[in-house]
């Protein structure tokens, strides 16, 4: 499902050359999303089904809720180069096992403020809702999210 | 060979007519820790902090070192090929890694060329049966300039292990402070090949200076406080392995691993695979007999389970188990572990306690003490004296 | 009476009723200037335990899963304010037995940052001395000797300690010592400002620099008190290798995050992570950041009251999280 999403999205790929300043490689971004597979992953099908244009930086993870997610998904995905992760997951209050985001959102906002502790800028994370029927919210929440990434360019973490 | 001396102020002339030909890595204090760190030109040596946090070990001894990358690749099918030929397939493509650039170690004490001695045996391996490539060739590649110690700390204890704060032992060339600079001994080939390098930086030293190092030397061997008497120790060890004692002696203990990091002879590793996508590499870091899963086995089963079991496991192993199969001691009485345990965990208590023969009560501080000095003492007159080759 | 004689007589009454198997206290290390922990079995050793501005450690670590020998020991033990605050937090979650435990709590005026000595002195410091409150007198190896202000040698968190006293306690070893009105003064957390004025490139390159010097020794987390997993740390992990056994700024500090993230809503920032770092990592910076992102979300103090939960094992239908 996810190809055909990523497939559709290519053949209008935003892939523009990075200005992440001097030395920086020039190379299209890399960006994680984690989703939960009742929503998102189900709202990305949408967009694609949609035939909504997105950007094709994005590698989705389908995780089964957001309850899920430990925010050291994030950091390690930052570890292991990814220059931007977007998390996201059902509305709360519509969480498929009733309150997984609701113990989620929580832990999120502390990654989310850890994250910029440690140098790495607020366009690089981002952590929001999207419904399975919200195929052109997806399209938008992806779209700025990756054309922020886009706008630093490539990451060359020194520390995470 | 001839003796020298370096007038202090050539020192960083001396380093860096070092610099030239090898990376050279020196202790270097840094908001407040002393470190070892390699040399760039206008940093000062820290001498008067008798020892960095850590040993050298980890540059010769690398903390992670890379055997070998690997990547799988589809081979190319050659150009005409037909039927089975035709198909193409994957190869791992391996990469052996063999670095080990020259280098030169300046400012470590005695203490820590000991422990370089002592892990020599383990990776030189039994006559060479287990002989680590990587490990030798690092060696090889190093030349240790020591200094002799003018303040042992008070967690010293090197002369309670057979050893000195003006040992040779394993040193290429031996330095000592004196007066307005260093009394330079170079012990072995690669030392005499660092005097000559040095050239001008390096004069002929009076007769008074040379009397003037002897006389450091044996001060600094009289300022190490005895510890305990080894005399006995293996054996006491083997007798109480199944001491109670064992349990009280580890009770402030929290398993975590500083001491055997901070040892300049603790020299336990794992090896481990790590892949992206389809490459990855094959590296070796340390690890140390108080990480809980280093003997667990894929069972589930774990001989050492305890932290006790752990517990004295480390200090076996350094006057028991080593000494048995390579005829020397594991420690080189450096005190790192004392001073950066987190409970100050003390090896000279344990080996006071537990390697005193059972019934008998330890060995009192005082006995002990009289005997080791003289010994100690000893020692450094001989070193200095004879200056035997290492 | 002291409360040196106070924790002494608590814990000699203590054994002596057979209320508990051992006694956890302080004692004097290697020399005067070095207090370690103390275990204490028999009644008439009670004499060796002390009590003055040296006793940092967190005795609590000595309760935590795995620790104590046996593992259904009845145990004794002193703690400080902070302390207090770690064995509340691991009361919260039952991740002890409050029956197994008798509590001496030792109201506190602040304890000595030994490494800031140790700065100060070109020799090493051979003893330390107490003339009187708030006086701290050191004598290094070289015979120097020197007079100190307590308050101006102390550790980050004790000059805005809002917890001197023990929270939680079955006898305090003497009178309880000044609160500071808690509704007028709010958490300080400006030790952080300094770090958080930063741009992102020069904290990166600040973090970089910090962690190349950690040789993941394990220290931090094993002498954690609220850290509890103990074997089966995520950090161990090798097959598969969730986290890089490889020694680099990168891994060392995702490493240290881990230990940062498990501990969230439990960590009272009581420091023993920071003062067992061999080689100096100020991680309680990390820590004390998370504590305030905790506080300025949810208005939590980890380990204050005992029928709270933390809050990440709990949640409130009205958070005003994510859009």
């Amino acid at each position: 499902m996810a190809e055909a999403t990523n497939n559709q999205a290519s053949g209008a790929a935003t892939t523009g050359a990075a200005p992440g300043g001097a030395g920086a490689p020039d190379r299209p971004v890399k960006v994680v999303g984690i989703v939960c597979n009742w929503c998102s992953y189900a709202g990305a099908d949408t967009a694609g089904v949609g035939r909504f244009k997105q950007p094709a930086n994005l590698r989705l993870i389908r995780v089964p809720c957001t309850g899920r997610i430990d925010p050291l998904f994030a950091l390690k995905a930052f570890e292991k180069g990814a220059d931007g992760v977007l998390i996201s997951g059902c509305h709360p209050g519509d969480c498929h096992y009733s309150e997984g985001n609701y113990y989620a959102r929580r832990k999120f906002e502390l990654a989310e403020r850890m994250i910029h502790h440690l140098g790495i800028p607020p366009e690089r994370f981002k952590w929001t809702w999207v419904s399975a029927s919200e195929g052109q919210r997806w399209q938008k929440v992806v779209t700025e999210f990756v054309a922020g990434v886009q706008k630093l360019g490539p990451r060359e973490g020194k520390a995470l | 060979m001839a003796s020298k001396y370096l007038k202090s102020e050539q020192l960083p002339a001396f380093l860096e007519s070092l610099a030239k030909n090898a990376r050279v890595v020196a202790p270097f204090k840094r908001d407040g820790v002393t470190q070892y760190e390699p040399w760039q030109s206008g940093k000062d040596v820290e001498l008067d902090v008798l020892l960095a946090k850590q040993s050298p070990k980890e540059y010769v001894f690398l903390q992670t070192e890379t055997y070998l990358k690997f990547g799988y690749e589809m081979a190319p099918v050659p150009e005409g090929a037909e039927g089975e030929d035709a198909v193409p397939y994957e190869t791992v493509k391996v990469d052996p890694q063999n670095e080990a650039p020259k280098q030169v170690i300046f400012g470590l004490r005695p203490c820590d060329v000991r422990g370089f001695v002592q892990m020599d045996q383990v990776f030189g391996g039994y006559g060479g049966f287990y002989f680590d490539p990587l490990y030798n060739a690092r060696r090889e590649a190093t030349t240790l300039l020591a200094v002799t110690c003018r303040e042992p700390r008070s967690t010293c204890f090197c002369t309670s292990v057979g050893g000195c704060p003006s040992s040779r032992e394993g040193a290429d060339v031996l330095f000592t402070q004196i007066e307005g600079g260093f009394f330079v001994e170079p012990i072995t080939d690669k030392g005499e090949a660092i005097a000559e390098a040095a050239g001008a930086a390096l004069t002929d030293p009076t007769d008074t200076q040379a009397t003037e190092a002897n006389e450091a030397k044996l001060a600094s061997a009289t300022k190490v406080d005895p510890a305990f008497d080894l005399e006995g120790v293996r054996d006491a060890l083997h007798d109480n392995i199944a001491d109670k004692r064992w349990a009280d002696l580890a009770m402030r203990c929290v398993s975590c691993g500083t001491c055997t990091y901070v040892c300049p002879s603790c020299y336990c590793f794992s090896i481990n695979d790590s892949i992206v996508e389809t490459k990855g590499d094959r590296y070796r870091c340390w690890d140390n007999c108080f990480n809980p899963v280093y003997t667990e086995e894929t069972s589930g089963h774990n001989p050492r389970a305890k932290k006790m079991n752990r517990f004295r496991n480390r200090f076996s192993h350094k006057f028991w188990y080593y000494p048995d199969k390579y005829d020397s001691l594991l420690c080189s009485g450096c005190g790192r572990c004392i001073a950066n345990c987190p409970t100050r965990i003390d090896i000279r208590e344990v080996i006071r306690v537990m390697g005193a023969p059972k019934e008998a009560p330890a060995a009192s501080g005082a006995v002990a003490a009289s005997a080791a000095a003289a010994a100690a003492v000893a020692a450094a007159a001989d070193t200095t004296t004879e200056g035997k080759e290492a | 009476m002291s409360r040196q004689d106070h924790i002494r007589e608590f814990a000699a009454n203590a054994l002596t009723e057979k209320r508990v198997d051992y006694f956890i206290g302080w004692k004097q290390g290697y020399n005067s200037s070095e207090m370690i922990p103390a275990f204490v079995t028999d009644p008439a050793e009670a004499d060796q335990l002390v009590w003055n501005p040296l006793c940092h450690h967190n005795l609590v670590t000595f309760i935590k899963r795995n620790m104590p020998e046996p593992a259904d020991a009845k145990v004794g033990l002193c703690v400080k304010g902070c302390d207090s605050r770690t064995l509340v937090a691991l009361l919260q979650e039952g991740l002890v037995d409050k029956d197994r435990l008798y509590v001496v709590g030792v109201p506190c005026d602040g304890i000595v940052d030994r490494r800031k000595l140790e700065k100060m002195f070109s020799s090493e410091i051979t003893e330390i001395e107490f003339p009187e409150r708030g006086k701290v007198k050191v004598t290094t190896r070289a015979g120097e000797t020197k007079e100190l202000d307590q308050k101006d040698v102390e550790l980050i968190g004790c000059a805005h300690c809002r917890y001197p006293n023990p929270l939680y306690s079955d006898n305090t070893a003497g009178p309880l010592e000044k609160e500071p009105d808690r509704e007028e003064t709010k958490p300080d957390w400006s030790a952080l400002e300094q770090y958080e004025s930063l741009s992102d490139d020069v904290k990166q390159a600040l973090l970089e620099k910090i962690y190349a010097t950690c040789i993941r020794c394990f220290a931090c987390i094993h002498v954690c008190p609220v850290c509890v997993c103990w074997d089966k740390c995520v950090n161990r992990s090798r097959q598969p290798e969730l986290v890089s056994q490889k020694v680099g700024p990168k891994e060392n500090l995702l490493f240290q995050m881990v230990h940062m993230f498990h501990v969230a809503g439990r960590c009272p920032s009581c420091g023993a992570c920071d003062r067992a770092c061999p080689v100096e990592i100020p991680l309680g910076l990390l820590h004390a950041k998370m504590n305030k992102e905790i506080y300025d979300m949810f208005g939590f103090e980890p380990g204050v009251k005992l029928d709270e939960k933390p809050v990440f094992q709990v949640f409130d239908l009205k958070d005003q999280f994510g859009d």
